[in-house]
């Protein structure tokens, strides 16, 4: 979650490095350029878009982003001792002001309860959609653990190429392309060499390769405010562009330095704090329904909603009906 | 035409078969390396935490008295080859009444054992121990010096390539099946043709005994599987491991354990296997691990991966490092499990010894070879000092080991030739991510470096296909 202390004041004049060229940092970038900042985005990969280059409700605004904005690709940040630094080809650059919008974490297979064999053929979604993208299958048959936008949209890449998809998911969901879509926890892999076999609570499956698809938040750079994936669970492009939009109005708040309101709750919300800038808090509730802001009640309908806060009562606590 | 004959081959590329492949390349004779896997220590030493033990029990054998005399030549090797190693103490705390109540009994028996030794021990009051590992919950300890964690990837490869640049010929994918004694040729009969040698050195690991069994030996191997935990933080600075008592346990030894590049292990668990190819994770031995050490320290990172090592036990519990009942020309080494690591400096100079009273002349190779310049890593490069860090340097395909692109050419222009070839050699996807953002860069970095066919890219096995064309 953001924590605003790294940016107390941006001056129009410093520069702010975005970590990340996906829909959160482009979008951040956008905010930002309009509001007159300097910013510099770096980009691990050799191509901007995150995990939202399959998303067709994204890629327009993804290409038009990166038409106007200029990203440095094969440029990684990381920690060197306490400070952050971007690398690349060119040298070593440290970072005073930053955002990290550095996407979703990808569970891994202990963590998930996974036990068994360690073969060939298990991917964590980024690395299978790294391999996609370069033209390369991660498979033949596939399982993809965890149903979700991303997920979904690379099963259906897959199977246009005639791979044989498996998605496993833990709850029933529908899908539009007529994917196997399997309920249940995967327990065990078995194969020697390659992936052969996907022991599930409920069931086993032949599969060649089991892509992870199941994503944590999580900001690799807890000292500067995050953004996006970073710091949300949610599946819709739209949500990111409205915290691109929050976060934006936050960093450029010239008294956020004296006056904030800690954001505190159960519920996920956006961002971590609140300026005198910013009256406005994304509070993500998947499925819709009832969320409480202080004492006053607020009805959600789709997976999120951006709610005009009631003040400044410290601390704000979001918390589910 | 008569085949080659080599003064000397050994079987298998494991840490004890480099080692003695490494000391024997100091001397003038032919020698051959035959490793049944694709590249050097992909078999049971690929399962190796990496630490440098002091006594073993049972205290009086061979593989303990082996440790005591290869942990001292540790520091050597590490510096002559310029691997990444740690010295550090080990802490046996007492986390209970009772275990405080035993602890002057376990000191006073321990320190006989290892003061002997010329290890140090001594008592860690808790406000002490509370200074020396913050993170570590007890009310006193036992410390004893002299421990060590080392880069045993790092280790595998650089006697590999020290051998390899004094001439020792290496043999991957060629698995010895049968040893037959000639007059004064030993031939092994490989999956790739037979390869003739005067003098054989049988380092097969998991195969040693099959193999021994060829030429009289009479040692059986029963495997044992460890289960070890990987965090992606450090949490101690010393290996930590709860007080021995007498309760048996599925977990043999062990601790919590501080990686050289920031990580923490926990383990092993020690559990039988019916199968020698087993190095399947089971629920019940994360359990065990977890259970051992929950309470020993507060947890800092998160658990990122769980793996499985596999020990050739024997029933003695010792090392078997003989001649074959049928010639001295024929040396088994069956049983080399931990402390193997530890012992194997001391291993090779044994095994030298047994080859020189078995009639093998040792002259020392007149011609001194060029010295191996080690290139250092991006990631120690970094640490050290960024300046300067450009080009295919600066290039990160993984953002938290700090791998660069330069880091996988190094690696694949020195004989990695599979995707668990480079991990070892550079530690990519070994950190917080485990893998999502470098796995698939560094496939398709192979596929342009190496200019194989996607279908040909392995993870280590010949079966252990990774990708195809879309």
């Amino acid at each position: 979650m953001a924590r605003g202390e790294a940016l107390e004041k941006t001056e129009k004049g410093s520069t702010i490095h975005i970590i990340g060229a996906g829909l959160a940092g482009l979008s951040l970038a956008r905010e930002l350029l309009d509001r007159g900042y300097s910013v510099r985005v770096a980009e691990t990969r050799d191509r901007i878009g995150g995990i939202s280059i399959l998303d067709p409700e994204a890629s327009g605004l993804i290409e038009k982003l990166g038409s106007e904005i200029s990203v440095s690709l094969q440029s990684t940040a990381t920690r060197l001792g306490e400070r952050v630094a971007i690398i690349s080809s060119t040298g070593v650059e440290g970072v005073a002001k930053g955002v990290s919008a550095t996407g979703f974490r990808v569970a891994s297979p202990i963590e998930l309860g996974i036990v068994g064999d360690r073969p060939a053929g298990v991917y964590p979604f980024h690395a299978a959609l790294d391999l996609l993208i370069a033209g390369l299958s991660p498979g033949r048959v596939i399982a993809i653990y965890g149903a979700n936008r991303y997920s979904l949209l690379l099963a259906e890449k897959l199977a246009q190429h005639g791979r044989k998809i498996y998605v496993i998911s833990s709850n029933p969901v529908r899908s539009k392309k007529d994917l196997e879509i399997l309920v249940g926890r995967v327990r065990e892999l078995k194969g020697s060499q390659r992936l052969s076999e996907i022991r599930l609570d409920n069931n086993t499956i032949k599969a060649d390769t089991l892509v992870i698809a199941i994503f944590k938040p999580w900001n690799p750079f807890p000292e500067l405010p995050s953004v996006g994936h970073a710091s949300l669970e949610i599946y819709d492009p739209k949500a990111l562009l409205e915290a691109s939009r929050l976060l934006a109005i936050n960093l450029g708040c010239e008294e956020q330095a004296r006056r904030r309101v800690k954001v505190q709750g159960a519920i996920q919300a956006f961002p971590e704090t609140l300026t005198p800038c910013l009256r406005e808090l994304l509070v993500v509730k998947p499925g819709g329904g009832e969320v409480w802001i202080g004492d006053r009640s607020y009805s959600i309908e789709g997976d999120y909603a951006v709610i005009r806060t009631p003040g400044d009562s410290e601390p704000l606590v979001v918390r589910g009906s | 035409m008569e085949p080659r004959r080599y003064d000397v081959a050994i079987i298998g590329a494991g840490v004890a078969g480099l080692f003695i492949a490494h000391e024997l390349s100091k001397f003038n004779l032919s020698i051959a390396v035959i490793e049944k896997e694709a590249e050097p220590g992909f078999g049971v030493s690929k399962g190796h935490a990496g630490v440098l033990h002091v006594v073993q029990p049972p205290f009086n054998s061979l593989k303990s008295m082996l440790a005591v005399k290869g942990n001292r030549l540790y520091d050597r090797v590490a510096r002559e080859l310029g691997v990444s190693m740690l010295r550090l103490p080990a802490l046996l705390v007492a986390r209970s009444g009772i275990e405080l109540a035993i602890l002057p009994l376990v000191y006073v028996v321990l320190k006989i054992i290892y003061q002997i030794r010329g290890f140090d021990i001594s008592i860690v009051s808790g406000r002490r121990l509370r200074l020396l590992e913050p993170n570590v919950e007890g009310y006193a300890a036992i410390m004893i010096q002299g421990y060590g964690v080392i880069d045993s990837f790092e280790l595998i490869d650089r006697l590999y390539r020290s051998s390899r640049a004094r001439g020792v010929e290496f043999m991957f994918k060629t698995e010895a099946r049968d040893l037959k004694i000639e007059d004064d040729t030993i031939v092994i009969e490989t999956t790739r043709g037979s390869i003739r040698a005067r003098y054989v050195i049988n380092a097969a690991g998991l195969g040693s005994d099959t193999l021994a069994s060829r030429v009289g030996g009479s040692e059986r191997i029963e495997p044992h599987l460890g289960v070890m935990l990987v965090f992606d933080k450090p949490q101690t600075r010393s290996i930590v491991a709860p007080i021995p008592t007498l309760k048996p346990a599925r977990t043999k030894g062990g601790g919590i354990i501080p990686m050289p590049w920031g990580s923490t292990i926990w383990g092993p668990s020690f559990a039988p296997t019916g199968s020698r190819e087993d190095r399947g994770v089971r629920a019940e031995h994360v359990i065990d691990v977890i259970r051992k050490f929950k309470d020993l320290v507060r947890i800092k990172g998160r658990l990122v991966k769980a793996y499985a090592g596999v020990r050739p036990s024997t029933p003695k519990g010792d090392f078997s490092i003989s001649y074959s009942p049928q010639t001295r020309r024929i040396i088994n080494l069956v049983g080399i499990e931990s402390p193997g690591l530890t012992a194997a400096p001391a291993i090779a100079l044994m095994v030298i010894g047994m080859l020189k009273t078995a009639g093998l002349e040792l002259t020392v190779a007149g011609k001194t070879p060029q010295k191996i310049v080690w290139r250092i890593s991006t990631r120690a490069r970094l640490a050290i000092n960024p300046s300067g860090i450009e080009g295919h340097e600066g290039v990160i395909i993984c953002p938290c080991m700090k791998v660069s692109l330069a880091d996988i050419i190094d690696a694949i222009e020195n004989g990695a030739s599979t995707l668990d070839g480079i991990i070892f050699r550079t530690k990519l996807g070994m950190g917080s991510c485990q893998g999502q953002h470098c796995i698939g860069r560094a496939i398709i970095a192979m596929l342009r470096l190496t200019r194989k066919k996607p279908e040909d890219l392995v993870k280590s096995g010949e079966a252990s296909w990774l990708v195809e064309r879309l």
